[in-house]
């Protein structure tokens, strides 16, 4: 069975996907990473970027989404609770 | 019958220390557990947090309890007697509230029906352990062997040190309170291995609150 994902973990999985592109990534390599339909991260970019947790970023006409250190310190704090969740069988 | 059951004097201070070790590592996973529930909004972490918050009141209730009857009633003699049995009692039902509630979410049980029933009971047996020595210890330790068992279902799923080190936690907590109980045949057998009973269960006690120290620590460096 697929196991839906919740608001909070899409956010993490966006997060680190573009982390794990050293913190740049371009739109349609994301829309591919976070396995979301375009409306869907259309949403997501914009409240990412309402919270400061992204930001964009051209280089030469190609647009980027790149990490803020907001963005690296909610990984860091979703991680942390992720693996108190995950060791106290929560 | 009521049988009162109490640790060797001379150990009364450094018990006292025990449970507010006990207290701030407890109040460590409260605010963990908060600032998680306030991340993802979770109403699992609020309530785990509300459980430890139970705890840490049972390890002051009882390092108050410990201060009267140490300090204070060899002065007011019988008047502070019952200070010490309703602090005694406050610590028996936080920490049987408390642990039915962590119970409750480690073996994810969502119906309100049974939580409902099972924290009724909790409150009951509460009650009753105020002059029940066995049923508190008892009850407690059943408490904590069902969650053992998950947290071992948990470390087999997971495969993690830390989720070792959390069955490990429980595990020993577990085999604490076991000794707590045999406590009662010292009293019964008369054979002067209470003392020792007693240490070692606080020693197994203060061991799996120390754990919980080094996994929560473990977790914020992450």
């Amino acid at each position: 069975m697929v196991e839906r994902r919740d608001r909070i973990t899409i956010i993490y999985d966006i997060l680190n996907a573009i982390y794990n592109k050293n913190g740049r990534i371009k739109p349609t390599h994301l829309l591919y990473k976070s396995n979301l339909s375009h409306i869907s991260m259309k949403k997501y970019i914009e409240e990412l970027k309402t919270k400061k947790l992204i930001d964009e970023e051209r280089v030469k006409e190609h647009l980027f989404y790149k990490l803020t250190d907001d963005g690296i310190k909610f990984l860091n704090d979703y991680k942390k609770i992720k693996e108190f969740t995950e060791s106290f069988g929560l | 019958m009521v049988i009162y059951l109490q640790n060797p004097p001379l150990f009364y201070s450094i018990d006292t220390l025990l449970q507010l070790i006990s207290m701030f590592i407890a109040l460590l996973i409260v605010g963990f557990s908060y600032k998680a529930y306030r991340f993802t909004n979770d109403k699992k972490y609020y309530y785990y947090s509300i459980a430890f918050v139970l705890i840490a009141s049972a390890f002051f209730m009882k390092a108050l309890s410990n201060v009267v009857i140490y300090y204070i009633i060899p002065s007011q003699a019988k008047a502070l007697l019952p200070i010490f049995n309703w602090g005694i009692f406050a610590f028996r039902a936080l920490t049987l509230m408390a642990f039915t509630g962590i119970m409750l979410m480690t073996l994810k049980i969502s119906d309100r029906k049974i939580i409902a029933l099972l924290i009724v009971f909790a409150l009951i047996s509460a009650i009753y352990s105020r002059d029940h020595y066995t049923a508190f210890y008892l009850l407690y330790s059943l408490i904590l062997s069902f969650t053992t068992v998950q947290l071992y279902f948990n470390y087999k799923e997971r495969k993690s040190r830390l989720a070792l080190a959390t069955f490990c936690i429980f595990g020993i907590l577990t085999l604490a309170q076991l000794i707590f109980l045999a406590l009662i045949l010292d009293y019964f057998l008369q054979t002067n291995l209470g003392k020792i009973f007693y240490y070692i269960g606080q020693g197994f006690q203060i061991t799996s609150y120390l754990l919980l120290f080094y996994v929560m620590i473990r977790i914020s460096r992450k």
